[in-house]
C-alpha cells in the first residue's frame, strides 16, 4: 500500500527490460512513465 | 520487374528530395489513410484492434485499390480501450467502433500551483502526482502486486499493438514497395501541458495569469520531449512528427511568450541529432508565419490544414517543404471532376520547384473523411500529371 509506484515500475524494469545498473533503471522507469503519460 | 525493395528505394529518394527542397521524379503521393481503410472495406476500427486478420486484409485492399508512394499513417489503431480498463482511466474514451475521442473532464488532473513542481522534476511530478490522480491502478490504495500484474498486463497489450504495426509495415514495404516517411513521433512541450495535464481551459488561463510559469514548464519539458525519440537516428526521407495543437488558439505575442522558447529550443535539437521533422499544423498558423522563417531551412516537413496552402508555400517554401492538397470535406461531399479540378490546380501552383508532396490535409479517419471513387481518381491523376522530367 501506500506510494509506492517507484518500486513497482523498478521492479519491472530489472524484469522487463533487463535494466542492471542504477542508469538503465532510471531511464527504464522514465520508458514506463512515459507510457502511462 | 521492378522488385518491392526497388521501388521503397525509388520512393525513399523522392521523399528525401522533397524535404530537401529539390526537384523530384514526381510529386509524391502520401496515404494518411488511417482508421478510413476499415470503413472502406466494411468493417469498424474495432474490428482491427480484435483481428490481426483484418489488419492484414484492410492494409492490403488499400494499397492494392490506391495508388501511394509514402505512408504517413497507416490504418493501425493507436490506442487498445483494454489498456485504460486495466488502468482504470486515462485521458481516452472509445466509441463503440474502436475510434478514441478526448474524455471530457480527465486532462486536467494538475492544479496551477504546482507548476514549479513540474519545472523542477517532470518524471518525478508524473509519476508521483500525475499517475494516480489519472489511473486507478496507481492509487495508494493498490497494493504492489494489483500495480504490478495490471501492468504487465497493459504491456502484453502494448506487445499485441505493436505486432499489428509490424503486420502492416512489412505488408506495405515488404509486399508494395511504399516508403514508411514517419520514424518516430513527439509532443512539444507546452502542447503537453495541454493534451496531458491543465486542457484547454487551464491553460489558457494559465497563459493569461502565470505565462512565466508556462514558459518555464515548456523549457522543461524538452528533455521529456526528446526522450521520445531517443532511438531514432537520421535516415533520409524520414521525419520525426509533431502534431502542433494550441499555436492556432495563440495570439502572436503570447505565442512568442509562451510556446515559442521551448518549441525552438527543441526544434533546434532535432536538428542538430541530424533529424528531419514533419509538423502537423493543424488549423490554421498565417498569424504565425514570422516565426516559422525562423526555422531551419530544408529540415522541416510543413502539413498543411486549413491554411491557404498556395500561400503557406509563397511564404514559407524558401525554409521548408509543403505536404498538403486536397481537404478530406472535399474528396468525400465534391464530385469526382471537382476533386480532379481541385487537384490540377494544386499541382500546377505548387509542384513548380520542388519541395511538395500530395496528400490529404488531414488524417483519414472516419467514413466521411473521403470518397473511395474520389481518392482513387486524385492519386491516379496524380501520379500521372505531376512528373517533372
Amino acid at each position: 500500500m501506500g506510494n509506492n509506484n517507484r518500486e513497482v515500475l523498478e521492479k519491472i524494469a530489472k524484469e522487463v527490460f533487463g535494466a542492471k545498473t542504477p542508469e538503465e533503471i532510471e531511464e527504464a522507469i522514465k520508458r514506463l512513465i512515459k507510457i502511462f503519460v | 520487374m521492378t522488385t518491392a525493395e526497388e521501388l521503397r528505394a525509388e520512393r525513399m529518394k523522392l521523399m528525401d528530395d522533397v524535404i530537401n527542397n529539390r526537384e523530384p521524379e514526381r510529386v509524391p503521393i502520401v496515404s494518411s489513410c488511417s482508421t478510413w481503410a476499415y470503413y472502406y472495406k466494411g468493417y469498424k476500427p474495432i474490428d482491427g484492434i480484435r483481428s490481426n486478420e483484418v489488419v492484414k486484409e484492410v492494409s492490403r485492399a488499400i494499397y492494392t485499390d490506391f495508388y501511394w508512394d509514402i505512408i504517413d499513417i497507416g490504418p493501425v489503431v493507436a490506442f487498445h480501450p483494454d489498456i485504460f480498463a486495466v488502468a482504470g482511466g486515462g485521458t481516452f474514451t472509445f466509441t463503440e467502433e474502436g475510434l478514441h475521442q478526448t474524455n471530457p473532464g480527465a486532462i486536467m488532473v494538475m492544479e496551477p500551483e504546482e507548476y514549479p513542481e513540474l519545472i523542477k522534476d517532470p518524471y518525478e511530478f508524473l509519476l508521483t502526482k500525475i499517475l494516480p490522480r489519472r489511473y486507478k491502478l496507481f492509487a495508494p490504495e493498490k497494493s504492489f502486486q494489483e500495480k504490478y500484474d495490471g501492468i504487465r498486463k497493459i504491456l502484453e497489450i502494448q506487445e499485441r499493438m505493436a505486432e499489428k504495426t509490424r503486420i502492416h509495415d512489412e505488408i506495405a514495404e515488404g509486399e508494395f514497395g511504399l516508403f514508411n516517411t514517419v520514424g518516430g513521433l513527439l509532443i512539444a512541450p507546452v502542447d503537453f501541458i495541454l493534451d496531458y495535464l491543465r486542457d484547454f481551459r487551464g491553460i489558457m488561463q494559465d497563459i493569461k495569469r502565470r505565462p512565466e510559469m508556462v514558459r518555464e514548464a515548456g523549457m522543461a519539458l524538452v528533455r521529456y520531449s526528446l526522450d521520445s525519440v531517443a532511438g531514432v537516428e537520421p535516415s533520409p526521407g524520414k521525419s520525426v512528427l509533431i502534431p502542433m495543437h494550441i499555436p492556432t488558439f495563440l495570439n502572436p505575442r503570447d505565442f512568442e511568450k509562451v510556446y515559442w522558447p521551448s518549441f525552438k529550443v527543441l526544434i533546434d535539437a532535432l536538428v542538430e541529432k541530424g533529424l528531419n521533422v514533419k509538423c502537423a499544423f493543424e488549423r490554421k498558423y498565417e498569424h504565425l508565419f514570422d516565426y516559422l522563417q525562423e526555422l531551419p531551412k530544408n529540415k522541416i516537413v510543413a502539413v498543411v490544414e486549413d491554411d491557404d496552402i498556395r500561400l503557406f508555400k509563397k511564404k514559407l517554401g524558401h525554409i521548408m517543404a509543403i505536404q498538403g492538397g486536397i481537404s478530406t470535406q472535399a474528396l468525400y461531399y465534391s464530385s469526382k471532376q471537382e476533386c480532379l479540378d481541385i487537384v490540377k490546380g494544386l499541382i500546377d501552383d505548387l509542384a513548380p520547384g520542388g519541395g511538395f508532396a500530395f496528400s490529404t490535409n488531414k488524417s483519414m479517419i472516419s467514413a466521411t473523411d473521403g470518397n473511395p471513387e474520389n481518392l482513387r481518381a486524385v492519386n491516379e491523376f496524380v501520379r500521372e500529371y505531376a512528373v517533372y522530367k
